[in-house]
């Protein structure tokens, strides 16, 4: 019973086992792609799980409790790799004192633009064609407007995107 | 079974009770609002052990826990402009025709994407301003401490975007 209802908390310390291990060992493979694969070996784990117990009822709160912590886990390591936040907090730990202007020229909208551009451009979200940048894969794009959406609901609409 | 739709209800009732009060209330600290909801329901699903045994309440608990816990991780993005976000809905808005750099730079600034966010870290006590100059604080290193160690322990040094 216990085996059961602990199969997404092994499914999670498999994912998080085997992604330090990717990052560990592979320095050619991205973060991102890291997590795929461990996203992908814990729910194995979770989905193999019913075969040893034989109680198959609990598979599908199982898979979701798992994807849920998942996802957790995924910003935890995506977090410092996409945050804005971190980067400042990077750039202030170096240094005893910055001036607003002086963090600005280190990192400031233009290398965010830049930074942002090339990603969305690698992951083929958008393309670029003659200097115009388009979207390819409306994924992501769909994340960003249902988020548009319950940013404009809590702030009743007055939000500038 | 039944399991998981009665979490996923609780699951979409308390998203939906933060997101009704975040509107009507305004919370400063979005994220404490959830807490205090998802402790309340937490408490008051101890009335389901009238009903149904205690590894079923507990199993319930965990559904919901962990979706919560995926949505407290999503809120950010509703919080503040994530600057992927706004240039993949900027894109989308362009057509066919596609943006140019130019058309981005006018809505990816410095005041927008690091501005607010260093006001943000300035009233959560993670940087102090003196002056023109801003410093990272103890509770500013520890929080960025927790989120890089992971990276440098998987030995991956380049961290913040």
């Amino acid at each position: 019973m216990l085996l059961i209802f602990s199969s997404p908390l092994i499914g999670l310390l498999i994912n998080i086992l085997v992604n330090f291990s990717v990052l560990r060992l592979s320095k050619g493979t991205g973060v991102v792609s890291s997590l795929g694969y461990s996203t992908a070996a814990g729910l194995l784990v979770v989905l193999a799980m019913p075969i040893y117990t034989q109680e198959f009822e609990h598979l599908p709160p199982n898979s979701v409790i798992y994807l849920a912590l998942s996802y957790c886990f995924f910003h935890f390591v995506h977090i410092p790799v996409a945050s804005v936040r971190i980067r400042v907090l990077l750039e202030l730990a170096k240094r005893t004192k910055v001036s607003e202007a002086e963090l600005l020229r280190t990192y400031g909208a233009s290398h965010i633009l830049e930074f942002r551009l090339k990603r969305l451009t690698d992951t083929g979200q958008i393309a670029e064609t003659s200097g115009a940048f388009t979207t390819k894969v409306k994924r992501i794009y769909y994340v960003a407007a249902v988020l548009a959406t319950l940013k404009r609901f809590v702030n009743r609409g007055e939000v500038q995107l | 079974m039944n399991s998981l739709i009665v979490g996923a209800a609780i699951f979409i009732m308390i998203v939906c009770a933060h997101l009704v009060s975040w509107r009507l209330i305004n919370f400063k600290s979005p994220a404490k609002g959830l807490i205090i909801i998802l402790a309340g329901v937490m408490t008051l699903s101890l009335f389901l052990l009238l009903r149904e045994p205690l590894i079923t309440v507990a199993y319930i608990n965990l559904i919901f826990v962990s979706l919560t816990l995926a949505y407290l991780l999503t809120m950010p993005a509703i919080e503040s402009d994530s600057p992927s976000s706004v240039i993949l809905l900027h894109i989308e808005r362009c057509g066919e025709k596609g943006c140019t750099i130019d058309d981005l730079q006018a809505i990816v600034t410095d005041d927008r994407f690091v501005g607010e966010r260093i006001r943000g870290m300035v009233k959560q006590g993670l940087i102090r301003k003196s002056g023109t100059d801003y410093a990272i604080t103890d509770s500013g290193r520890h929080f960025l401490r927790f989120f890089v160690f992971y990276h440098i322990a998987a030995g991956r040094a380049h961290v913040g975007g």
